[in-house]
């Protein structure tokens, strides 16, 4: 009995031990961490009490970020490996804000086009690589040159700015940034970093299914690791530490139909931990699937034309709403430019771009009055699936927070940035990467129907139109990547119409139904959405990339790096009352003249 | 012991099958994929309506380590391994085919190539390499047939071009295998050396920028096509650069720059040798930053081996590359000069591309064959100041019908007629002394208060192009006013501007201070790494502008006190 006794005793000192070492392991690695981020604070204080220009004004808001990226790409085709970067890469930036002036006024939101004329690359001028080694000296060596080089430009543009500013009438009384609380959080991360050597082996192993399917023309695996380890500090006393870790796992097929229009498809795996990745069974049975699927639509049939109801069905319908409002959700200030003219043509470009912010339509009914929109970045997951939007702080140090968006059909807010426009003042800690963008979008109903009462009704509403069939998406795009790449493809080979619907179906009144390739939304756009009919029981979680508002890079200049920032929308399956879809049309390149290597002799 | 003895016996056959191997490497299966699939491509296709004439395949396999720190901290290091193919369809015949030069180009073809450039797997798996193979064969088939058509329609519309040469060369067959190249780099060693080599920068306020980039790479090339070349090469290859920058308190921005280079792991020098070079920079930057700015400047100079070869290399080198005597666009400085008189009949200038070494140089523009399958051969471009020989790829120009082996690319651009090793020879040359003293004989003679020596050139960039003022632009980075008493005063600011043709007339004398000049030189087919080589020339007239300046002052501020926050 003692003998155990001494025996427990015995061994909890022991873990009392490791304790110890584990605790002082981690204090010593917090300690590497504060010479960067000391190094951090020591040149903030000396910039901020000592950098003035004789005569000028000193900055009123100073803020370093130090961004160390990690990440690795792998790829593979027909099971081999057709990149290897050996380690996982790893840099490591630098990005300075410099404010001058004051809140209501300052150097921000101006764009300088005799600068841009000069030096296109301006607008990176706040960014910059930093050491690699957390050397104390060089870190604040780095941060002094920069902050140096973006005081004299911040004086420089905001004295064109005053002189642009007088010589308009009525001038707009926005201020330039909004006032936060200061806080301090430390978010660093908790996730392991994942298994080079394993994601090798799985991009192999889930390529070579493709080497039994020649009449596959090109396939291929990509994983792209990244992790952003981000430090932040401010001079009105915000700080913090966040980790963003990310794994991408992609696998793309591509052939061409018997009448030669080319047919590509591929899924996407997100993940912020490898542990959530799938098992490579299961992703060796979703290749068999996609395998089989494209090989499918190259005989599958199409359609000339299209306009009747439409149901976007489970993920298809989070993904169409994401796509259309997902960007048009958020503020987006157009600047000042010491070109009024180049001001207009500015805006008109960038509102093609990137989707005009709805920040005009606020109080007005923009969806149906059963329909209601939030922005809930706490929210880690729905119903089993994580939410990859989810977000504590965000790139400014300001806390996210649930905002509501879309209450009962009518548009009640945006998301911003410390950016003020017009009527939104306030941030709503929205801020990732270049510009304000949603985190986790949920939309939610009043009116909802089970899936079987959506299709009675959507085939109803079908024959009323008199068509025999109606048809059902349920994938709209293979993610904002692809769709990318295919809109490069079709520019260069001299197209332009929007990309193929990536899964949809006849649906006739017998429920039997019939894939369709090659067809695509013909004017899809965020009015259609008020003609939504019915929404499902069941809402879908689809997570994507989002391309930022381009107008924020010229508002206040680049200063971070990392990957585009991820939103995660919620939303049941979306009944529409018409939409139109319409062929693809060629010319479409020629069949294959010879027969892949891998074919049968 | 039967035991004992069977081992030992296995021992020996597993030495001596080991021997075997390392002396008869066995057959290439990647190579051997590669012809398979052109065989393949070749014989299928010769009945579709416009067969191929041409194929060829070039994989280049290329792994890179990549390490660079500034002030003592490592700021980068990677290590990366790259496949890449090139492939070269040709529809039509050797007269005219589909890479003829369309007069009005449409859309750029490097882009569409781009989109579609298949996945080739870096292991060594034959059947992947084929399908990479197959993809690319596919596409470039139909670029080339309608690019043919287009060509066709082009020559019915247009007026006849001056030149009237074929569009591609026939040239005889070859097979060539190297051996795959030793590649070894302690990288972690090599981290902490640039961390300590740059480590001295930091305790000089005037001192900007300053870094060491380490590049270290092994390049093994496969090349076969349709006339039967099958060709193997492989190269290692090191580089340091050091860089560094000091800002004058009027805002003038003065680099200064080293580079080394080697095929060997071990030909780059050790690091007394190096600290010396850094320390040695710094005085230099230090003398720079009080250094007065010269004016602009019309006189003699004396411009030492390193600057004369890449003046050389820039104004001389670009305008006998062969496609620029038959390119509509190219101002055709050299087109009708041959067997006549270019430069001063003491001087010649080769391309030797099948030299390693000169002196205790290595010449980093050497090959065996070239990026087309022709062996590489030394080139007299010039004799006795007359013009004999362009630098030819296997794109004829009137009267010079066949490759001389300088058809030279970067992975992903078609080959053109490049550079290799450009040595400058001078037959009657004088001891830097004696140059020296010519120099002030000619500032007395033109009473000129000084003349001008540029003792080192970071490189600069030419304009062959009709559309651009056809002038040269040399940046120097260390230069001295030579006073007619013979005293040397460093000045900073100096641009060397002027036309070409002129300058080759102005040059007067040589001395036999022969320096090398590595480096890497980008053209239309991309980067290639040249050399050039060249003795000390005195030209009786060189112009110079002030350089253009930045106008941004030096830092308000100190540089941050390293000690401060320590540990």
């Amino acid at each position: 009995m003692s003998m155990l006794l001494g025996d427990k005793i015995a061994r909890s000192k022991g873990i009392a031990v490791l304790a110890l070492v584990f605790l002082v392991s981690i204090a010593k690695a917090q300690n590497q961490d504060d010479v960067v981020m000391r190094a951090m604070r020591d040149e903030l204080a000396r910039s901020m009490s000592q950098l003035q220009l004789p005569q000028m004004e000193r900055p009123y808001f100073v803020a370093y970020r130090v961004q160390d990226l990690v990440g690795d790409q792998i790829s593979a085709t027909l099971g081999g490996l057709t990149t290897s970067s050996g380690p996982p890469s790893h840099s490591r930036l630098i990005g300075v804000e410099l404010r001058v002036g004051d809140y209501s006024l300052d150097n921000t939101n101006f764009l300088s086009m005799q600068r841009l004329g000069g030096d296109p690359m301006a607008v990176f001028a706040a960014i910059r690589e930093a050491s690699l080694d957390d050397n104390y000296a060089q870190i604040r060596r780095t941060l002094w040159l920069l902050t140096d080089r973006q005081y004299k430009r911040a004086l420089e543009d905001l004295s064109a700015k005053r002189a642009a500013m007088k010589d308009r009438a009525g001038g707009d009384s926005v201020p330039d940034f909004s006032k936060e609380p200061p806080i301090q959080m430390n978010a660093a991360s908790t996730v392991a970093a994942p298994n080079i050597g394993d994601l090798e082996a799985t991009a192999r192993d889930i390529s070579a299914i493709f080497r039994s399917a020649p009449d596959i023309d090109r396939s291929a695996v990509t994983i792209n690791y990244t992790s952003v380890h981000s430090r932040y500090v401010n001079s009105e006393g915000t700080s913090f530490t966040r980790s963003d870790p990310l794994i991408q796992l992609r696998v793309t097929a591509q052939t061409q139909a018997v009448d030669g229009q080319p047919i590509s498809d591929s899924f996407l795996v997100m993940v912020r931990n490898p542990a959530d990745l799938p098992t490579r069974d299961q992703l060796r049975s979703r290749t068999q699937q996609l395998s089989a699927f494209v090989l499918k639509l190259r005989s599958a049939s199409s359609l000339d034309r299209y306009n009747g109801p439409v149901l976007f069905e489970g993920p298809a319908a989070s993904e169409i709403f994401l796509e259309q409002f997902g960007p048009r959700l958020a503020t987006s200030r157009t600047p000042v430019s010491d070109n009024s003219q180049f001001e207009m043509v500015f805006s008109q470009m960038f509102d093609r771009l990137g989707g005009s912010s709805l920040q005009d339509k606020i109080g007005a009914r923009v969806l149906p009055e059963f329909v209601s929109v939030r922005d809930v970045p706490s929210q880690t997951e729905f119903d089993g699936a994580p939410l990859l939007g989810v977000s504590a702080i965000d790139d400014d140090g300001v806390r996210s927070r649930e905002t509501i968006l879309v209450d009962r059909g009518v548009l009640k807010n945006l998301l911003a940035s410390r950016d003020p426009v017009r009527g939104i003042l306030e941030s709503t800690g929205s801020r990732h990467g270049w510009s304000a963008t949603p985190s986790n979008i949920f939309v939610t109903s009043t009116k909802t129907m089970t899936p079987e009462e959506l299709k009675q009704e959507l085939m109803r509403r079908a024959k009323d139109r008199g068509l025999d069939y109606a048809l059902v998406v349920r994938r709209v795009g293979a993610g904002s990547e692809a769709s990318f790449i295919e809109m490069m493809q079709q520019m260069a080979t001299g197209g332009g119409s929007r990309p193929s619907l990536a899964e949809v179906y006849k649906l006739y009144p017998d429920g039997h139904e019939e894939p369709l390739r090659g067809v695509h939304l013909a004017d899809m756009s965020i009015e259609a959405f008020k003609e939504i009919v019915a929404t499902g029981d069941r809402p879908a979680v689809y997570s994507d990339q989002l391309m930022p508002q381009m107008n924020s890079i010229f508002s206040v200049g680049i200063s971070s790096g990392g990957e585009l920032p991820i939103v995660s929308c919620v939303a049941p399956s979306l009944l529409f009352d018409e939409v139109s879809l319409a062929k693809s049309e060629g010319p479409f390149p020629k069949a294959p003249m010879l027969r892949s290597p891998l074919a049968p002799k | 012991m039967r035991v004992t003895v069977r081992i030992w016996l296995a021992l020996c056959l597993f030495c001596g099958n080991h021997l075997l191997v390392a002396q008869q490497p066995p057959a290439d299966p990647i190579l051997q994929a590669m012809s398979q699939e052109l065989t393949r491509s070749m014989q299928n296709l010769k009945t579709a309506p416009v067969p191929p004439y041409f194929l060829s395949y070039e994989l280049t396999d290329n792994r890179a380590i990549n390490v660079s720190a500034a002030f003592g901290a490592l700021v980068s290091s990677s290590d990366r391994r790259t496949r890449v193919l090139d492939v070269d369809l040709r529809v039509g015949d050797y007269k005219l085919d589909n890479s003829h030069a369309l007069r009005q180009q449409t859309m750029s073809d490097t882009f569409q190539d781009f989109l579609g450039s298949p996945l080739v797997p870096l292991e060594d798996d034959p059947l992947g390499v084929r399908v990479a193979l197959w993809q690319a064969t596919e596409q470039r088939y139909r670029r080339a047939v309608e690019r043919l058509q287009q060509v066709q329609a082009n020559v019915q519309v247009k007026v006849a071009p001056e030149d009237t040469s074929a569009d591609f060369s026939a040239e005889a067959p070859h097979l060539y295998s190297e051996p795959i190249a030793n590649f070894s780099l302690d990288t972690k060693a090599w981290e902490t050396r640039l961390r300590n080599l740059t480590t001295p920068f930091a305790q000089h306020a005037e001192i900007l920028e300053a870094n060491a980039q380490l590049g270290a790479e092994v390049e093994t090339r496969r090349y076969v096509n349709s006339e039967g070349s099958q060709i193997r090469m492989s190269t290692p290859f090191y580089r340091l650069i050091l860089t560094a920058t000091a800002k004058a308190d009027d805002g003038m921005e003065l680099p200064l720059y080293q580079t080394y280079t080697s095929f060997h792991s071990d030909g780059l020098p050790d690091d007394a040798t190096l600290s010396a070079d850094v320390d040695k920079m710094i005085r230099t930057l230090l003398a720079l930053v009080k250094a007065p700015i010269t004016d602009p400047y019309t006189g003699p100079a004396i411009l030492s081996g390193r600057a004369s070869a890449v003046f050389f290399h820039e104004i001389f080198g670009h305008r006998v590359e062969g496609q620029r005597q038959k390119n509509e666009d190219d101002a055709q400085t050299f087109k009708k000069k041959v067997n006549q008189a270019v430069l001063p009949d003491f001087l010649s200038v080769y391309s030797d591309p099948t030299l390693r070494r000169l002196g205790h140089s290595e010449l980093v523009g050497s090959y065996a064959f070239d990026d087309e399958g022709v062996p590489a051969r030394k080139v007299t471009v010039v004799e006795n100041g007359i013009l004999k020989e362009f630098l030819m790829s296997r794109t004829p120009i009137a009267g010079f019908d066949h490759s001389n082996g300088h058809g030279r690319h970067q992975q992903g651009y078609a080959a053109a007629a490049r550079q290799s090793n450009l040595i400058v020879e001078s037959s009657r040359s004088v001891s830097r002394e004696e140059l020296k003293k010519r120099l002030l004989a000619e500032i007395k003679a033109e009473n000129k208060p000084y003349g001008l020596f540029f003792d080192d050139i970071e490189g600069g960039f030419t304009f062959t192009q009709r559309v651009i003022p056809n002038a040269f632009n040399v940046r120097p980075t260390i230069v001295y006013r030579v006073y007619p008493d013979g005293r040397q005063e460093l000045v900073r600011g100096v641009d060397l501007i002027g036309t070409p043709l002129t300058s080759f007339s102005k040059i007067v004398a040589a001395d036999d201070d022969v320096e090398v000049f590595n480096g890497v030189c980008g053209a239309e087919s991309g980067w290639v790494p040249v050399s050039a080589s060249a003795p000390g020339l005195l030209v009786s007239q060189i112009e110079v502008q002030r350089k253009e300046k930045s106008q941004e002052r030096a830092p308000l501020l100190p540089p941050p006190a390293a000690s401060a926050g320590g540990k």
